[in-house]
């Protein structure tokens, strides 16, 4: 066991802070939090996809003993705050509320919300609320005939990629396609509300408590500081947690109206409507070279599903585009209107579905070429961002596909398909991909304190959504001040904190991390002014709790702060990127939208990884496991290695999981999602991963911000379903272009 | 709090006796007969050290022990559980409060992210070891499929389960 060594500072693999308490079951969760005199709600969702209630009837429901309050449009009645949709600059999942009107947008809509004194009462009664209603066509697939392309954006152009393309002695023009996913969380959707003197404290499981409180704060019309959003533990996020949820506007009203505490617990296959999900889509890649493998023209036509209800879009040029070195480029994206609850964010939201075409691609021009597809991947390095012509702040590709390759045991790979075969007759594929994701940040607070005793506690309204959060900005702030781990805690997941971002894009390290490391900066530097009697303070260092002056002589913290007012000394930090502005900063701060990067005024800056994965195929049943993975990752510094990998195995394995288990299925006929429970929308069992290996090269960013961190959360899934697509294709011989890859895929 | 009800529906629904015997202790709780055993542990008992995550016996987040074998705790009504001896998250710990080994094998090997499958994880984990079903990497990934964990933290979970069974075994020699 490597348990704790060192200091806990920037670099230790320190054990998760908040491990023993979500091990011995006593970390609370949104669910978890007692409110006296709860009363519990259920939902009844919506059968039909498009359509009105053309008739709504509640008397049983009613009836039902212990009913306290049947919600629905009629009963609504109320006018809430103009709070707008997350992408248009609000907070909510969508800019249309389930009962604000008789309408049906999708199936699965939220048709009413019914409370009652227990959890068993508020189902039956939710059973019992009868809707008839009139219902027109509706498409909740991409596939579906009469349906239009809208351009989303004014797409990237480099140089004239048509007129090499056609040009191009060696092309591959192929079109690849991801399903619709959903991120199913094990946390399910919940939301506990209580008022009190007019103001709400909400209990729900949130990556963003500051975007939270605002968008609820508009909501009900009331200020920001009588609305409380508490997440201290999420039980997993993956960005279905970041905007409003219906329910959660619905669960605050109905407190409200009762004059009571109300708790909902959403429904696993209620989710799959309530919340958002990962959209499907279409990718078109074509790809020109040499002869010698040297890329002439890069092109990516991607279509993505988007809502009636919403326009949304998540494409992934702004990645693809930059993967490798071609003086032409040509990018579009457009999106399919489609009658479903709004598509989200979920984990590389934009990059998973289209690095899944492009690193096929990739892979397709390596075979059309007989180049080995690590060397093409090689000799197409770009030195500079090819579409911006600005210098990178960090990237080490190259040399995680070289570290990866060994691990891997890449070079005892045949390249002829089906060449490689076990004893038992298992076939045999290795493939390889490129994983990449942006390395945008946002502004954010926080709070350092450091008492008399050495022990040291960080505020920061940000979240710990598994990733490590509280055990890594702890390290931060132990590593400025020289404090040892165990006397660090990490207060997070309140809105009554100092701001913090949302955490979604991967972000929160090097944005909460770099406002821990200016507060912490900003305690020592008082603690040297305290100490300095005209000594030069920048030649002052602390050391196991004692500042270290520059004459060699050494003060104890202990009673360097023991001698102030208060006892402790405590700095409030407002830290943002280096290109934003302040005014943008202070929207950021105050709950809203605020990204820099990945691409600045002076540079460029993103993760990538080099992902490598052995699969084995039945020869005659076609069943296919994935052995073993490798992933070698240059995400800046490293924080917490521990955690870090953990987060990036975890990704691993979603890409895995994405490439041969998961899709929402859709029920065309009906327009609805089919397969709504963990029974049928498989995902990665213990038994479906093997080996996983990961590493992370030691990569110095002094460009992307204080503490040099790079994003880590999402890179991890990125290459992956290509990589598996790719070692399907060298075990088998079949390219499959879409995603799950099914046993009938390959018969 | 006073009621403010919009509905004149003062009665409360059916009613039953039950007596639960939950990590050692007996609690005498009237609950609706419907009520399972999951939320009996959360909402009457407070012991939501117990999570919900499908409600259909699916993913196993809601494990428990009833007199010894792993249960969801979801599937069953709590009146079913009357009579036999319960055992959750929040009773695993020594009588010293020391953590179970498996706890403590759970934090070393980084086996847990979110947290939130963990203690069903760790309920089926100590089961796990006791069935007999630890005895490989193959055999523990197989026998801890019914946990889904959405981090996916399955190499560092199965980690766990190896060196609990290994000294476990060891023990037996």
């Amino acid at each position: 066991m490597d348990i704790n060594m060192g200091n806990g500072g920037i670099g230790e693999p320190v054990v998760r802070r908040d491990a023993m308490a979500k091990a011995l079951g006593l970390a609370q969760y949104a669910a978890d939090f007692p409110h006296e005199n709860t009363a519990y709600a259920a939902l009844t969702l919506s059968k039909v996809a498009r359509g009105r209630i053309s008739r709504l009837d509640t008397a049983a429901a009613e009836a039902v003993a212990g009913v306290r309050l049947v919600l629905t449009h009629r009963s609504l009645n109320e006018s809430l705050g103009d709070e707008t949709f997350v992408m248009k600059g609000g907070h909510m999942q969508s800019s249309f509320l389930p009962l604000s009107s008789d309408e049906i947008h999708y199936a699965g809509q939220i048709v009413s919300l019914t409370i009652a004194d227990t959890q068993e009462a508020a189902e039956e009664a939710a059973r019992l609320v009868a809707i008839d209603y009139t219902t027109e066509p509706a498409s909740a697939s991409i596939d579906d005939a009469g349906l239009t392309e809208e351009p989303a954006d004014s797409g990237i152009d480099v140089g004239d990629a048509e007129a090499a393309f056609a040009a191009a002695e060696v092309k591959v023009d192929a079109t690849y396609l991801t399903p619709a996913q959903h991120h199913n969380p094990i946390e399910l959707y919940a939301a506990a509300a209580a008022w009190r003197d007019g103001k709400l404290l909400i209990n729900l499981p949130s990556q963003w408590v500051m975007g939270t409180r605002a968008g609820l704060a508009k909501v009900f019309g009331i200020p920001v500081e009588d609305v409380q959003v508490e997440s201290p533990y999420v039980g997993g996020a993956f960005g279905a947690k970041a905007s409003i949820l219906p329910h959660v506007v619905l669960v605050a009203m109905a407190a409200r109206r009762l004059g009571r505490p109300v708790k909902l617990v959403v429904p696993r296959e209620a989710g799959f409507t309530v919340g958002s999900f990962r959209p499907a889509a279409r990718s078109r890649v074509r790809l020109a070279a040499t002869r010698e493998g040297k890329l002439t023209a890069v092109m990516h036509d991607e279509v993505g599903q988007s809502a009636v209800i919403d326009h949304v879009a998540f494409p992934g040029m702004e990645a693809t585009s930059k993967m490798y070195a071609s003086p032409n480029i040509r990018m579009r994206s457009a999106t399919v209107a489609t009658d479903v609850n709004t598509p989200g964010f979920m984990r590389a939201p934009a990059e998973a579905p289209s690095f899944f075409g492009f690193e096929s691609a990739m892979d397709e021009l390596a075979v059309s070429l007989g180049i080995d597809p690590v060397e093409l991947r090689i000799m197409n390095e770009p030195a500079r961002d090819p579409v911006s012509g600005l210098p990178w702040s960090s990237r080490s590709l190259v040399e995680c596909y070289r570290r990866g390759a060994a691990l891997f045991g890449w070079s005892a790979r045949n390249a002829k398909p089906g060449s490689m075969v076990a004893a038992d007759g298992t076939l045999i594929g290795y493939g390889c991909a490129t994983a990449t994701y942006p390395s945008a940040m946002a502004p954010s607070s926080a709070r350092v304190r450091l008492a008399a005793d050495g022990s040291c506690v960080v505020y920061c309204a940000a979240h710990d959504v598994g990733t490590g959060a509280y055990t890594v900005l702890g390290q931060v702030a132990a590593d400025v001040l020289g404090v040892p781990d165990e006397l660090v805690t990490v207060e997070m997941g309140h809105s009554r904190h100092p701001s913090g971002p949302v955490s979604g894009g991967s972000i929160t390290t090097g944005s909460a991390g770099s406002a821990v490391h200016m507060a912490a900066r900003a305690v020592r530097e008082r603690l040297f002014a305290t100490v300095a009697g005209g000594q030069d303070r920048t030649k002052m260092t602390l050391a196991d709790r004692h500042v270290v002056l520059p004459d060699g002589s050494r003060r104890a913290i202990s009673d360097i702060i023991g001698g102030l007012p208060g006892g402790v000394i405590e700095e409030q930090a407002d830290w943002k990127p280096t290109d934003m502005d302040d005014k943008t900063m202070r929207q950021g701060l105050a709950g809203g939208m605020a990204f820099a990067g990945p691409v600045g005024e002076t540079h460029v800056s993103f993760s990538f990884g080099a992902q490598f994965a052995e699969v084995r195929i039945d020869p005659l049943l076609r069943t296919i496991r994935v052995a073993r993975m490798v992933g070698v990752f240059a995400c800046g510094r490293i924080i917490n290695p521990r955690t870090a990998r953990s987060n990036l195995m975890g990704g691993m394995i979603w890409g895995a999981s994405s490439a041969l288990l998961e899709q929402s299925q859709v029920d065309r006929a009906r327009g609805r999602f089919a397969n709504t429970d963990l029974a049928s929308y498989h995902f990665a069992a213990n038994a479906d991963i093997g080996e996983v290996v990961v590493e992370m090269l030691d990569e110095h960013d002094s460009v992307v911000n204080a503490i040099g961190a790079k994003a880590v959360g999402e890179v991890g899934i990125v290459g992956v379903p290509a990589a598996i697509a790719n070692a399907v294709y060298h075990a088998t011989g079949v390219r499959v272009r879409k995603t799950p890859i099914l046993m009938e895929d390959l018969l | 709090m006073s009621g403010n009800d919009t509905m004149g529906n003062a009665a409360i629904g059916p009613r039953m006796r039950v007596t639960l015997t939950v990590n050692g202790t007996d609690h005498d709780i009237q609950l609706d007969p419907r009520t399972t055993l999951l939320d009996a542990l959360r909402e009457h008992l407070g012991l939501t050290g117990t999570k919900v995550g499908c409600n259909h016996g699916t993913c196993g987040a809601c494990t428990v022990h009833v007199d010894g074998r792993r249960q969801l705790s979801c599937l069953m009504l709590a009146a079913a559980a009357a009579g036999s001896a319960i055992t959750t998250i929040e009773g695993l710990a020594g009588a010293d409060g020391a953590p179970h080994p498996m706890q403590a094998a759970f934090v070393a090997h980084d086996a847990l992210q979110c947290g939130y499958c963990t203690p069903g994880q760790i309920m089926s984990a100590v089961a796990c070891v006791a069935e007999g079903h630890a005895g490989s990497d193959d055999e523990i990934r197989e026998y801890m499929s019914g946990n889904l964990c959405r981090c996916a933290a399955y190499p560092n979970i199965v980690a766990a389960v190896r060196e609990v069974a290994g000294s476990t075994m060891a023990e037996a020699a």
